[in-house]
């Protein structure tokens, strides 16, 4: 045990205290803020917040006295500007002083027809601003009780809720529904980084000859299991730091931004979570380090891993699909399948209901399949290790199994 | 020039009878292509054949039947535009309840005592799904307001409308893109993706060779038979034609996949690809080659290990990225004047270019002027980093950085010191 641990110490310090290793735990943080920076930026250069003009043929409206209302950076509140008849207001537009501008016709109130002239239909924010504003100026509106009048103008706040409770969210927080897609990107970029990690560390190994001199010391399946678990814990490292990330910007974004205090997630979820990645976690790692033992470049063995990340991204790639439909039998398919099994249920889980007996099947499927891809890394790291510098394929690694 | 052929020949058979390359050539269409078989053979079978390409869509049954519980007493009257049956009105929980395990209904809303205040509503679903229930909450938002207007159907109209706006458009646009269809959106970002990706494989394909046999010492040899400069051509050709092949067969397929898609996914025809993209992207994709190449060259030439030049290729490379961080402003409005800039820009033009042609035509003179511009940009890098290629500089172990790669491309003489 005590080599086993050694191992875990070694390769567990030579990530963690490097340099290289603290570039990468910063640059995701880093990075998801530059972009939604940038997004942001060109979000709120490309709003037009030039007033509008209207022509009001019918003479009863006033659309300047409005009541308040909030505007922010990307729904700014556009001024509404009065115009006695059409060619000023043409003329201020070409002068690029409106936006654009309505007419309203002589029998306004009975006919509700307007003209909106414009050189691009504005956003429906804008136009909805307009609307509000006509509805202020109707008879009926103003006649309806004050408390009744801004639950209209309100509308409803919906809870969605299942039966017995456990589930729930207000329609209002609809970005909620990011989680899965945040919790699953992280959940791919910490299992590539730690798989790649392990394989590097094989490859490497084998490629300047440190292994033949470990070899003489541990048995390979010591050296295996002390690689692949100091890996995970690297992995599992930067996970949890990034989660602390997470909550301090969530804590500290939530001074200034309330909706962003409303991501949680139910206990149950943060455990079926647990549950699900880590088996796979240690599934992908095995595969790593089986690509690892069986190629002698450590180019080429970058290459191939590449093929199996793919298969874990597909569940992206459909993701709409499955969160439609997350009991659609291509979705309860890709559920079974190992590989895409972590990011759909992460999906489907936060869609739908998931059947106990679907979780419970699920989570065996992985397990079996991380203490299969195991076995295989340590049956192909030791024939490696007598085959030195010769490449296997995955056949050899299992016929040789055979033949003893 | 005869060395230059040969180093061309080596370099493409040996890329090319990779095994790991022959496998990402093919498996890379074959994934999508298979997805979208799974989606035709799975997803479309609980609609009609006419709606497979709901399968982007919501596909949440919007008739079937709800019930509700009016706590608050608003609901006087359910209006005539409502489906008889489809609003249900029970007396408390347990009748709903009751009625959901008949299957009488699908779900239920409860509508809270102190509804005028708050406006609190409980939407209780057998199946949790948020996104499509949110769907289906506007009925009960429209009958709700029908009622607090006691009722009235023409003062609900008036309130829910209180304009019917005409638009005199005075530039229209010729073709309206349907923007509703998310493929508006997946289809010229899928371009980018795989133009960016090409690219970026194939100039790094360059660098690697020439840094792996820099390293191995092969180059020792060469530099004996071959001038550095011969060597330089042969091999941003001979990739160059890897790259080539492998952009003109995944392109080729997404086009095969896109017409037989047609029919499996009812993509409507304002919204495929047309084929002169396939031109340009050739072009655009042979010019963005030789640029990103030739930088990519030039590292591989001064660096001393493959280790060594990740971190320098990243920053080489972002330029091509900004198009990828503004890949929604440019799809949305591909002729404003920032995708109009990025894609006259040399670094940048080759993928905001294939971008914007996806979503729409880009005027012709535009697409001269990325041509000449890029053309000039290469001329001044392939004279730049051919000075690099010098015997000596491409045999030693100097080590890499950064401020040494652009002091060698600026052409500045690289002193004792350096080297």
């Amino acid at each position: 045990m005590t080599k086993i641990w050694k191992i875990i110490k070694y390769e567990y310090t030579w990530h963690v205290f490097q340099k290289r290793f603290i570039f990468s735990l910063l640059s995701l943080p880093v990075a998801i803020i530059l972009l939604v920076g940038v997004a942001l930026l060109i979000e709120s250069l490309t709003v037009n917040n030039k007033p509008i003009g209207y022509v009001d043929h019918s003479g009863a409206l006033d659309l300047q006295t409005r009541e308040e209302q909030k505007g922010d950076l990307f729904n700014p509140i556009i001024e509404f500007l009065p115009y006695t008849n059409e060619e000023e207001a043409q003329r201020d537009m070409d002068l690029d002083l409106i936006q654009s501008y309505y007419i309203i016709s002589e029998d306004f109130p009975s006919s509700t027809n307007v003209q909106l002239v414009c050189h691009e239909v504005p956003p429906w924010n804008i136009q909805n601003q307009f609307r509000r504003a006509i509805r202020q100026n109707l008879e009926t509106y103003q006649t309806i009780d004050p408390q009744i009048r801004t639950r209209l103008d309100e509308g409803s706040i919906i809870t969605i809720a299942t039966q017995d409770g456990s589930r729930e969210m207000r329609e209002d927080q609809w970005y909620l529904n990011f989680t899965p897609f945040i919790a699953g990107i992280f959940f791919v970029i910490v299992v590539m980084t730690s798989g790649n990690y392990l394989l590097q560390a094989v490859v490497v190994e084998k490629e300047n000859r440190t292994m033949e001199i470990m070899i003489s010391s541990v048995t390979h399946g010591q050296l295996m299991t002390g690689k692949i678990i100091g890996n995970i814990a690297v992995g599992i490292t930067q996970l949890l730091v990034w989660l602390i990330f997470g909550w301090i910007g969530l804590k500290v974004g939530g001074q200034f931004w309330p909706l962003l205090q409303d991501f949680s997630l139910p206990p149950n979820y943060i455990l079926v979570l647990l549950l699900v990645l880590l088996p796979s976690f240690v599934m992908v790692a095995a595969i790593m380090a089986a690509v690892g033992a069986t190629m002698t470049e450590a180019r080429e063995a970058q290459q191939v891993s590449g093929m199996f990340s793919l298969p874990i991204m597909i569940p992206y790639y459909i993701s709409s699909s499955i969160m439609m439909n997350p009991n659609s039998p291509l979705a309860v398919g890709l559920s079974y399948f190992p590989l895409t099994a972590p990011i759909t249920i992460l999906m489907r889980m936060y869609f739908t209901v998931i059947p106990v007996w679907q979780i419970a099947l699920n989570i065996a499927i992985l397990v079996v399949f991380a203490v299969l891809a195991i076995w295989f890394a340590g049956r192909a790291f030791r024939l490696s290790m007598l085959q030195y510098g010769k490449k296997l394929s995955f056949g050899d690694v299992l016929r040789k199994h055979v033949e003893k | 020039m005869r060395n230059a052929w040969i180093v061309l020949k080596t370099e493409f058979i040996n890329t090319v009878t990779r095994r790991s390359f022959l496998l990402t050539l093919i498996l890379v269409p074959l994934v999508p292509a298979l997805i979208l078989g799974a989606i035709s053979l799975f997803g479309g079978d609980e609609s009609d054949g006419e709606e497979r390409g709901s399968i982007f869509q919501p596909t949440h049954d919007l008739t079937q039947a709800e019930g509700y519980i009016d706590l608050a007493n608003v609901i006087i009257d359910i209006p005539e535009w409502v489906d008889e049956g489809r609003l249900l009105e029970y007396q408390s929980a347990e009748a709903a309840a009751q009625a959901v395990s008949n299957r009488e209904i699908i779900g239920y809303y409860i509508i809270e005592e102190n509804y005028l205040e708050t406006g609190a509503i409980q939407y209780i679903l057998e199946d949790f799904n948020p996104l499509s229930a949110m769907e289906s909450t506007g009925i009960i938002n429209d009958v709700l307001k029908y009622n607090l207007l006691d009722a009235d159907q023409k003062r609900f109209d008036l309130y829910s409308h209180p304009v019917q706006v005409e638009y005199v458009d005075l530039t229209p646009n010729e073709e309206e893109r349907d923007n509703s269809n998310p493929l508006s959106f997946y289809l010229p970002y899928g371009v980018t993706m795989l133009f960016y990706v090409l690219m970026i494989t194939s100039a790094s394909l360059l660098m690697n060779s020439i840094a792996k046999e820099k390293e191995n010492r092969v180059m020792e040899i060469l530099m004996s038979a071959v001038k550095p400069k011969e060597l330089l051509a042969g091999k941003i050709l001979g990739l160059g034609l890897v790259g080539l092949l492998q952009m003109v067969l995944w392109m080729g397929s997404a086009f095969l996949m896109l017409n037989l898609g047609e029919t499996i996914l009812n993509i409507p025809p304002n919204l495929q690809l047309r084929p002169e993209i396939l031109i340009w992207g050739v072009v655009f994709f042979v010019l963005g080659y030789l640029m990103y190449g030739t930088i990519m060259a030039g590292v591989g030439a001064l660096v001393p290990n493959l280790k060594e030049a990740s971190q320098a290729t990243f920053i080489l490379i972002l330029p091509l990225m900004v198009p990828m961080l503004m890949i929604s402003v440019i799809i949305n409005k591909p002729n404003a004047a920032l995708p109009v800039i990025l894609s006259l820009i040399p670094f940048t033009a080759p993928n905001t270019m294939m971008t914007r042609m996806a979503v729409s035509p880009v005027p012709l003179w535009q697409l001269l002027l990325a041509v000449g511009l890029m053309l000039l940009a290469i001329w001044i890098l392939i004279r730049a980093v051919a000075g690099m290629f010098r015997a000596q500089l491409l045999v030693t172990g100097k080590k890499f950085s950064l401020r040494l790669y652009l002091k060698a491309l600026l052409g500045q003489d690289l002193g004792s010191e350096d080297i």
